[in-house]
């Protein structure tokens, strides 16, 4: 091997590795900052712990209750995605990154366009005789707002479990299988097992987005109900009680690390070196596995109808409204072409690219280095402290990390925006780069350290071809979550620069929701379009 | 293998010690003479988009004076405060533009601000204006509108006629308010009903509580659910209706004008206590408050301007119902009506 890759690849590690370091400065200082107005003097913290207990029930009431449905869909959607060809499916795993770049202002008003008092359904319902009050009211209520997060959110767990799934080897399915097993006692008892860190590397994320949810939990909860996340809002942002503030900012982030690492103990540790190459198989269409019996073809119909019925409904339709919302104002189609031609949109669209590549770029290093680490180390995911340490920037909400990051930098700029954004989402990337990682058996990994002249070539040779759909995938994910976020670019208030999801609220506050929603639609396009070529790339 | 190690642990001080020099440099004043030829304004989202009043604003100060000025976004009002306070030791900005009369107390408390009487202003704002946001002149008005509802007319139900009517069962679950712990209109509707009823504001909270559809965290998200058409009552400003007369060419959703008053928002701009460029400041609260910025503001901020010489345009004339009765009210106390209000809805 020539001199010059050798020094290459030494560069490379060495980068990633301070880009690791940068990542754990830049998210431990504003955590710091954010816990210092506790010590100070003052009145004390204004929320008595009985309130304080209510708030947090109900916070974990819902993040568990929409988490459950997104799991739920989001694993019979997988099944098939996985498993069977029917005409939409790739279209379906490209939409897997929307939840995280449509700011949900917008999700919302999708949601109504369909369920709400005026929404579609409502109308296409009022059209039956006897019908004098609008039946569909459930929007507004608990069921309306775990429906809407947990439907939200279940391409998260669709793509994560589906992208394990076909990762999953045959050999034991197949034993189970030819001693008689059915497909559901196969699922219930080997599959479900072997997908567990795939589901909770999906479930976890999507818990912590509903725990410290905001915009849909007040627009369609309990009239008056709170979070801590809006309790934590409030004090920060309203009353501007520091004190309150740092005081919560505490309990929310021990309660996500909490529920992190409950998880993290409770789980099967990940099964690694014993596993054999997959092959790769022909996907059959709907109901018509060679395996199956009669009535499992017949169940599989009605599951895949259910299944696609509930997307439609709860996905596609609140996705569409958004786009019909966008012509529904007085430019028609035309606020497309009025939008991409004005001189907004031009900067939102430079500062969105100027910042969302490098921001992906960054958390797939970070999440790399940390998970060839990790694999080194712990290669059987025995330790529950190195499993979810890197979950941490997932548990710490928006908030406490813009009010922290408020206290740290004072006037932002786009290399800071870059560092902040990475250091939060890093372990989104981790999770899928880790679960690649653990699936290369230890036996290769001991022979390449074997042949190998330097520990270097086991790296670069057999771990990074070995997880390169994770990180293509990966990157789309952090990629999507940087251009959908609002909170950082607004606290960090970065002079004369702006995004596509910043631009999508401004257009709301100035009376222009056409405007907005066509801008959350390009943000869609934008997102499937840059998943679609990932997935493309795969291939 | 010893020397990989030693590399490795040099880069990674460096990188922290890189860090940490970094965050600390952060928070330093650096005043340099192309500072002292800009002025940075702390404002808000819509203030200072392409269809907001700040860029053209900008343009006309920087052609008048030679300052260049530089908008930072903070999000909204409590936002810009909320920022002002955490750098107060090290003030990046030199006007806060925003903060309205219920954030003037805090900022007088919290001290982000000094006095500074806007050149004019005596002759060209009203007295009750400058007055809502305290007699320090620590902020300079410079524009206002009241609170109301916004009557979508193609709906079923009869327009209320006061705060009152909106209590009866005809009303159940068709009214759409704003948090009034994160929104600045929520919080006025907050003000007007402890304007209207004093003490007895929980009593009519309580009554209330049946025909509200919802508290959107923010105001765009509740307006945006009314003209999706979920519940023909809204709380908005009384200039809401001029933009869908001038833009949507529609008169269908009205301002109600209720006999028993309504409260009044009054935005201000102030100069940073510690402004690195405190002479650019004032010269743009000055500009601020001059018919030409005043005269940007009716179709891009969608409020009224402060100024008495600017002639309102004709979608103002038709939508805006004009005599409307301002009622006084305590800003100090609404931290207490917040609690008391949603201790009552989240029974």
């Amino acid at each position: 091997m020539s001199s010059k890759i050798r020094a290459a690849e030494y560069t490379a590690a060495v980068f990633a590795v301070l880009v690791f370091l940068c990542m754990c400065v830049t998210f431990l200082l504003p955590l710091g900052a954010a816990a210092v107005p506790l010590t100070g003097t003052g009145s004390g913290v204004s929320l008595d712990y009985k309130a304080l207990l209510r708030i947090t029930a109900y916070t974990f009431k819902i993040a568990l209750g929409s988490t459950l449905i997104a799991a739920i869909v989001g694993i019979s959607a997988a099944f098939f995605t996985a498993n069977r060809s029917f005409p939409g499916r790739r279209f379906l795993l490209s939409l897997s990154a929307v939840p995280f770049c449509v700011p949900p202002l917008i999700i919302a008003l999708g949601f109504v366009s369909v369920f709400g008092i005026n929404g579609t359904l409502n109308t296409l319902l009022m059209k039956l005789p006897g019908l004098s009050g609008r039946p569909v009211t459930f929007l507004y209520s608990f069921t309306g707002v775990i429906t809407a997060q947990g439907f939200y959110n279940f391409p998260l767990v669709m793509a994560v479990v589906s992208a394990a799934w076909e990762e999953l080897p045959t050999d034991e399915r197949d034993a189970a299988r030819m001693l008689g097993a059915g497909d559901g006692r196969i699922f219930f008892t080997l599959t479900l097992r072997q997908l567990s860190p795939a589901v909770a590397a999906a479930c976890i994320p999507v818990f912590l987005y509903c725990f410290f949810s905001f915009m849909i939990v007040l627009l369609f909860g309990t009239i008056g109900g709170t979070t801590l996340e809006v309790e934590l809002f409030q004090a920060a942002r309203t009353t501007l009680d520091f004190k309150t503030a740092s005081a919560l900012a505490l309990v929310e982030t021990v309660c996500a690390m909490t529920a992190i690492f409950v998880y993290g103990k409770l789980k099967p540790a990940y099964t690694t070196g014993g596993n054999e190459a997959h092959y790769q198989y022909e996907r059959a269409k709907i109901g018509k596995a060679l395996h199956e019996s009669k009535a499992e073809k017949h169940t599989e119909r009605i599951v895949f109808a259910l299944s696609v019925t509930a997307v439609v409904c709860f996905f596609l339709l609140p996705l569409y409204g958004i786009f019909a919302g966008s012509t529904s104002g007085t430019d028609g189609v035309f606020v497309y072409s009025n939008i991409i031609t004005s001189a907004g949109f031009g900067n939102a669209v430079r500062g969105t690219l100027l910042t969302a590549p490098f921001s992906a770029m960054l958390c797939v290093v970070t999440a790399f280095t940390y998970a060839w680490l990790l694999r080194l180390r712990d290669p059987e995911g025995r330790s529950t402290l190195l499993q979810t340490l890197p979950m941490l920037p997932m548990a710490v909400s928006s908030v406490v990390m813009g009010y922290g990051m408020g206290l740290v930098f004072h006037r932002g700029t786009v290399f800071l925006l870059v560092a902040a954004q990475a250091a939060l989402v890093w372990p989104l990337a981790f999770r899928q780069i880790h679960a690649a990682l653990s699936a290369i058996p230890q036996a290769e990994l001991d022979s390449a350290a074997l042949l190998s002249q330097v520990p270097l070539d086991t790296l670069f040779r057999v771990a990074v071809p070995a997880c390169k759909k994770s990180i293509v995938s990966s990157f789309c994910f952090c990629f999507a979550v940087s251009m959908g976020d609002t909170t950082l670019p607004l606290v960090l208030s970065v002079p004369k620069f702006d995004t596509l999801a910043l631009y999508t609220y401004r257009l709301a506050s100035s009376y222009r929701f056409a405007a907005s929603c066509a801008c959350g639609t390009l943000l869609c396009v934008l997102c499937v379009v840059l998943f679609a070529a990932g997935k493309k790339n795969e291939h | 293998m010893k020397k990989h190690i030693a590399i490795f642990n040099l880069f990674s001080i460096l990188c922290i010690l890189g860090s940490a020099a970094f965050v600390s440099c952060s928070g330093k004043e650096r005043v340099s003479a192309e500072r002292a030829k800009e002025v940075v304004v702390y404002t808000y989202d819509s203030f200072m988009g392409e269809w907001g009043p700040g860029p053209q604003i900008a343009k006309d100060f920087e052609a008048a004076t030679g300052y260049k000025v530089t908008y930072v976004n903070c999000g909204d009002g409590a936002q810009i405060l909320s920022k002002a306070l955490l750098e107060k030791n090290a003030p990046q900005s030199d006007v806060l533009v925003g903060l309205d009369n219920n954030l003037a107390g805090k900022a007088r408390v919290g001290k982000v601000l000094v006095t500074y009487k806007a050149k004019d202003a005596e002759k060209v704002i009203n007295p009750v204006l400058s007055e809502a946001l305290g007699s320090d002149n620590i902020l300079t008005p410079f524009d206002y509108s009241q609170f109301t509802l916004i009557y979508d007319t193609k709906s079923n139900v009869p327009a209320p006629e006061s705060l009152e009517d909106l209590t009866k069962p005809v009303y159940a679950k068709k009214l759409i308010l704003m948090d009034p712990r994160t929104s600045t209109p929520g919080l006025g509707f907050l003000a007007w009903t402890v304007a209207v009823f004093g003490s007895q504001y929980t009593s009519y909270w309580t009554s209330l509580k049946p025909s509200i559809l919802t508290m959107s965290p923010g105001w765009s998200a509740g307006y945006g659910l009314f003209t999706s058409g979920e519940a023909p009552l809204v709380i908005s400003y009384m200039t809401s209706p001029a933009y869908h007369v001038y833009a949507d060419k529609t008169d269908r959703y009205k301002a109600l004008l209720f006999a028993e008053g309504h409260v009044q928002q009054v935005e201000g701009a102030g100069v940073t206590n510690g402004a690195p460029n405190g002479k650019g400041a004032r010269a743009f609260i000055d500009f601020l408050i001059s018919d030409t910025a005043q005269n940007v503001i009716p179709l891009t901020q969608w409020m009224i301007p402060a100024s008495k010489n600017v002639a309102l345009p004709d979608c103002y004339k038709t939508a805006v119902p004009e005599n409307a009765k301002t009622l006084p009210y305590n800003p100090d106390t609404l931290s207490d009506a917040v609690t008391g209000a949603m201790a009552i809805l989240g029974k």
